[in-house]
């Protein structure tokens, strides 16, 4: 993890500098042009372009996935959205863009802004980088990151576009060397901003220049490039793929000239290259040549191509033609029919390579995961059951409220169908069980909690289970969109060496994950106990009260059950394939905690130390441990189960634990007002008793 | 008169020992500090790392202070200063070994013993093992590891945390050729720090060795006399470093003197783990050395790397696989084996793991060496045992439950029909 970083970090590094070297002089003078010819945005936005386009294998982060994937992750990246509208704050409701070449407004055929899926946005960075520059496609999350480039700030947290912001370049990159000295866990508000905004600038930037290398190999430097590589009448006419071997001999005889410091023209083109790489990180770069050779796995994309002749002295024949047929794209550009086939004959060949490796991967599925976004639209299957239910209540025992309630039923089966289906895809998408990430904690427990919450309603018929599998549903489903836009990288994660084990992969960790949902869902049973109470509708000792606790108390038995199984599998693991059982390691510690704090429960409600009241502030307490484990173990920096600090964890905690805290304080309240009380408390009293002795 | 209420007095204090011992209220407080210990222990890894912590409050008796401080920057909360709490709570061991006789006197001797409470008593009695396997694996687990590089062999691997000082004669060499060495244990000399020293002594040997100044990570610096109260020897000094988070990469280092019992003059030196060779020193005719090091065991078996292999996933720098491939030589019969994440080498009560390796160049030529984690522990499988009979006992007890509860349901529900 910290090789990959390091050498993350330092190929960032050697970008910047390059970058800043070598294109600054010249960017500063640059002025937005229209390339000729100009590809025309409905032709790219053609439907067969489009997919022909998203259905392009490439080999990211050490995966085959559909091109399609790369551009929703990059655009979520960028900014915090899938799509974005062609306007000038990439809002529906805002001024459209200016098109450069016929100066007129973008619109679509209802004159309304149109909205480009990643795909779409993805092909006018390339094809058409001069409005690509015009998009507001960088969200700020703190303004004075903006301000402090010198620039003026928007609100508080808005878009920017590339030239909206090109005039604070300099400050910016100086501003990343700052704050790259600065340990990610301890730098502000504003320094991860700024941080965040150097880094998608400086990649967005190789983007819009992903064809130059095409369009301009040597930009202004094009005259000095010797005959020997191009022609003096072939001079902006010439191709790429034709001239890296020209240019690889020519080194031999001139190493002199294979610096790209000291020589303008390989500057120049050097800056191509990296444009036609696409990305600052090691593991992004744009991978779209399968290689011939099958003993091989690393796949090749235009910039590597033309950085292995420049830096290595190397040609591979297979990989020039396909570059050949990738500039033939972008040349076609300008004709509609032209480029359709062009762009059909490299996919062709690019699918046929792929196909002769074995590895076309799950393309199409994965295509068709993203465009069905299962979680979303569960999201809002259980807003409209919360939203139902809510209702059911105002007339319960009429038509009205029966129709509710089946509304209910529907929208919440369905989001929970949604969701599973989501999960299975995925798992047929990598081939393993369910979890391997956090994003994919979320979504098992959400589903698999809503799931037996169901299971619990079904079999009680209280009204009380399929409340929490509202309240589930929709908070867990909010918080896997949330946590994914938070992360804003590919959701489907290569594993590490260790966790390649299907068996203990479907075994501890769906165990583990299944506990950490009977905790949630108890401390919703029990968030519900305290706010009913909280309104008057439940008293304490009534047949509600006591359904609720009966039904809490079932969860954090279950919970007991599957965290201690899970806890104890989990160091089986350990034992057996790193030798020992017990570690130490600070999840392992909260798997631990919550197995205590359910026996904790358990034997004080036995003891007679905690009663109603007392059960549920417990549960709640257990709920806030469950967080712990499942947020904040991996936010400490610490021990084997550390996989990354994803910022903005620990604020969503202590909202979360805040909220919890004052149910807490409530609850200490009421059990000292039902101790008070005379009488009914005796009989809350018994009744718990007796609960008592029959557990 | 007084001598009936002697008796009950002693008859009902075991009695009302065992009760306290057996009581809800034991297990509910029990439980409670463990959690608690648990929660600080895991942030106080952060700063302290987990050897410490560990050690603080997971294997201590008492619990005399928490690093409040420390605690609350890893909960994310700016806190610049320094805060160490004075408490007095009960370390890990302690709660374990209360837990365990509450489970048994509670959980498994005063329990009811009916039909309902049958799966209840063997997940007591399962959680009682698991806890007596942990104690077991505390004393006698042995947890080392073996660094070899392709074509090395080995048979014995040396322990991650336990130095030790070793005495050996190196010349003149011993008669049957093997190595025979006098180990000083760690807890002997580690508390030596600051000024401290101790004289060992041994009617084997010709000299007392005196061990003073002990370092817990430090390197040996050159002395250029700039601070006259430095304790130096032959020109060098330990210069002390911050101690790191894992205690497996402090590099530890002594003062030594030697006092030999013929007379003569005291020979003094600088023992440090990293040291290249061992601090060699003649007593009339004989060479003895002395090296601080980590505690060496042997293995029932040689082990030899023939081939290291390190997979990643294509592009990245994301592993995939590490294989090391081996030879495994007992009695003269060799056995090719392959060790590899999730597939350790285990027999004659060993297992080892693949546990890191190395990839560097040494003379232009990249030099592959892996890590093996070797471990011997008596109570290898116990847990697992444990975690069958915990699931046969929860499961029964939850399903009886839920049977009941159903049960009580559906005729409440009746009732209310009739009604």
């Amino acid at each position: 993890m910290s090789d990959q970083l390091t050498k993350d970090v330092a190929m960032k590094i050697l970008i910047l500098s390059l970058l800043i070297l070598a294109a600054l002089p010249l960017r500063a003078q640059e002025k937005p042009a229209t390339i000729l010819p100009v590809a025309s945005l409905d032709g790219l936005r053609d439907a067969k372009t489009v997919n022909l386009f998203q259905s392009l294998p490439v080999q990211e982060a050490g995966r085959i996935k559909p091109l399609d994937t790369v551009a929703r992750f990059k655009l979520l990246r960028f900014s915090g959205k899938q799509s974005i509208y062609l306007t000038s704050d990439a809002k529906s409701t805002g001024e459209p863009l200016i098109d450069p070449a016929t100066g007129k407004s973008i619109t679509n055929e209802k004159g309304k802004a149109v909205k480009l899926e990643a795909t779409e946005w993805m092909l006018v960075t390339w094809f058409r980088p001069e409005i690509a520059k015009d998009m507001a496609v960088f969200i700020v999350d703190n303004s004075d990151a903006v301000i402090a480039l010198g620039l003026k700030a928007k609100s508080k947290r808005d878009r920017y576009s590339y030239n909206e912001l090109f005039a604070g370049r300099v400050a910016l990159m100086k501003k990343m060397q700052e704050v790259r000295e600065i340990n990610a866990k301890d730098r502000d508000p504003v320094q991860r901003a700024l941080a965040k905004l150097s880094l998608d600038f400086l990649d967005y930037e190789m983007m819009v220049g992903h064809f130059d290398f095409v369009r301009s190999p040597f930009g202004e430097m094009a005259s000095s490039v010797p005959p020997e590589i191009v022609a003096a009448a072939d001079i902006g006419k010439g191709r790429t793929a034709e001239m890296l071997p020209k240019m690889v001999e020519y080194f031999k005889t001139h190493p002199e000239a294979a610096a790209p410091m000291n020589n303008p023209w390989l500057r120049e083109f050097f800056r191509g290259t990296l444009g036609a790489l696409m990305s600052g990180s090691s593991e992004s770069l744009l991978r779209i040549f399968p290689p011939v050779d099958s003993k091989e796995e690393l796949w090749q994309g235009p910039g590597t191509v033309l950085q292995e002749a420049i830096m290595e002295g190397k040609t591979v024949k297979d990989h020039l033609n396909m570059l050949t047929l990738y500039e033939d794209v972008y040349l076609a550009r300008g004709d509609a029919a032209a480029f359709k086939s062009k762009l059909q004959t490299l996919h062709d060949h690019v699918i046929k390579a792929a196909a002769a490796r074995g590895e076309n991967g799950h393309v199409a599925m994965e295509i068709s995961y993203h465009k069905a976004d299962y979680f979303y639209y569960a999201l809002i299957c259980f807003v409209l059951a919360s939203l139902s239910l809510g209702l059911s209540w105002l007339a319960p025992i009429s038509r009205w409220g029966f129709s509710c309630r089946i509304v209910c039923w529907l929208a919440a089966i369905i989001g929970t169908g949604l969701g599973i289906v989501g999960i299975v895809i995925r798992c047929l998408i990598m081939q393993r069980p369910p979890i391997t990430t956090l994003y994919e904690t979320i979504l098992f427990i959400t589903l698999t909690g809503v799931t037996l919450a169901l299971i619990a309603e079904w079999m009680t018929k209280k009204g009380l289970g399929i409340t929490v599998a509202c309240i589930a549903g929709t908070a867990g489903m909010f918080l896997s969109i949330r946590f994914m836009n938070m992360e804003g990288s590919d959701t489907l994660q290569e594993l590490q060496a260790v966790l390649i084990t299907n068996f203990w992969l479907s075994t501890h960790v769906p165990c583990i994950n299944l506990g950490y949902a009977a905790g949630m869902i108890a401390a919703i049973f029990s968030m519900i106990y305290l706010v009913q109470r909280l309104a008057g509708t439940v008293k304490a000792g009534d047949v509600m009260a006591k359904d609720i606790t009966r039904m809490t108390y079932g969860f954090v038995m279950a919970g007991l059950f599957l965290s201690l199984v899970g806890t104890v599998l989990g160091g089986i693991w350990a034992n057996y394939s790193w030798g020992r059982f017990w570690g130490w390691d600070p999840k392992e510690n909260g798997a631990l905690m919550i197995v205590l704090m359910n026996l904790i429960m358990l034997h004080a409600r036995l003891g007679g130390y905690i009663r109603e009241v007392g059960f549920h502030a417990c549960s709640i307490i257990l709920g806030m441990i469950v967080a712990f484990s499942w947020f904040g173990t991996n936010q400490l920096g610490v021990g084997l189960h550390a996989y990354g600090f994803t910022d903005g964890v620990w604020k969503w905690l202590y909202i979360y634990w805040g909220s919890q805290t004052v149910l807490i304080l409530y609850a200490v309240y009421l059990s000292f007002k039902d101790r008070r009380a005379p009488k009914k408390d005796d009989a809350s009293s018994s009744s718990a008793n007796k609960v008592a002795q029959i557990a | 008169m007084t001598a009936p209420l002697k008796k009950s007095l002693i008859s009902s204090l075991p009695a009302k020992l065992f009760s306290v011992f057996a009581s809800f209220g034991l297990a509910t407080s029990v439980l409670t500090l463990l959690l608690l210990i648990t929660f600080l222990g895991t942030l106080e890894q952060v700063e302290h790392g987990l050897f410490d912590s560990q050690d603080k409050y997971f294997e201590s008796i008492l619990i005399t202070n928490v690093d409040l401080a420390c605690c609350l920057r890893a909960m994310h909360i700016p806190y610049a200063g320094a805060w160490k709490l004075p408490v007095l709570i009960p370390g890990g061991y302690l709660l374990m070994m209360v837990l365990s006789l509450n489970l048994i006197c509670g959980g498994i001797v005063r329990i009811r013993k009916t039909k309902r409470t049958i799966g209840v008593i063997m997940s007591h009695g399962s959680i009682v093992f698991m806890l007596l396997a942990g104690l077991v694996s505390m004393y006698y687990k042995r947890d080392g590891a073996v660094a070899l590089t392709e074509g090395q062999a080995t048979d014995e691997f040396q322990s991650f945390h336990d130095s030790v000082i070793e005495i050996e004669k190196l010349e003149p060499v011993s008669s049957d050729g093997k190595r025979k060495a006098m180990v000083i244990p760690g807890d002997e000399f580690q508390d030596l720090v600051a000024g401290k020293g101790r004289t060992f002594t041994s009617k084997d040997l010709p000299f007392d060795l005196m061990v003073m100044n002990y370092e817990v990570n430090a390197m040996p610096k050159r002395d250029d006399g700039s601070d006259p109260k430095r304790a130096a020897v032959d020109g060098y000094y330990l210069q002390p470093a911050k101690e790191e988070l894992e205690q497996e990469k402090n590099m530890d280092g002594a003062q030594i003197k030697i006092i030999s019992k013929k007379g003569g003059q005291d020979q003094q030196g600088i023992i440090w783990r990293f040291a290249a060779a061992p601090y060699a020193f003649k007593i009339g005719d004989e060479i003895y050395g002395v090296t601080l090091s980590r505690r060496t065991w042997k293995l029932p078996f040689t082990v030899r790397l023939d081939l290291f292999e390190r997979e990643l996933h294509p592009g990245t720098e994301r592993a995939r696989k590490f294989t090391s491939h081996v030879t495994k030589l007992v009695n003269g019969r060799e056995e090719k084996k392959i060790i590899s994440m999730n597939e350790p080498l285990r027999g004659e009560g060993f297992a080892l793991f693949q546990n890191a390796f190395d990839m560097s160049e040494r003379g232009g030529a990249v030099v592959k060496s892996s890590t093996l984690q070797v471990v011997q522990n008596p109570s290898d499988y116990w847990p697992l045992y444990a975690l069958l009979i915990t699931m046969v006992g929860l499961l029964t007890h939850m399903l009886m439950q839920l049977y009941r509860f159903l049960s009580r349901s559906s005729s409440n529900s009746k009732s209310v029909s009739n009604v």
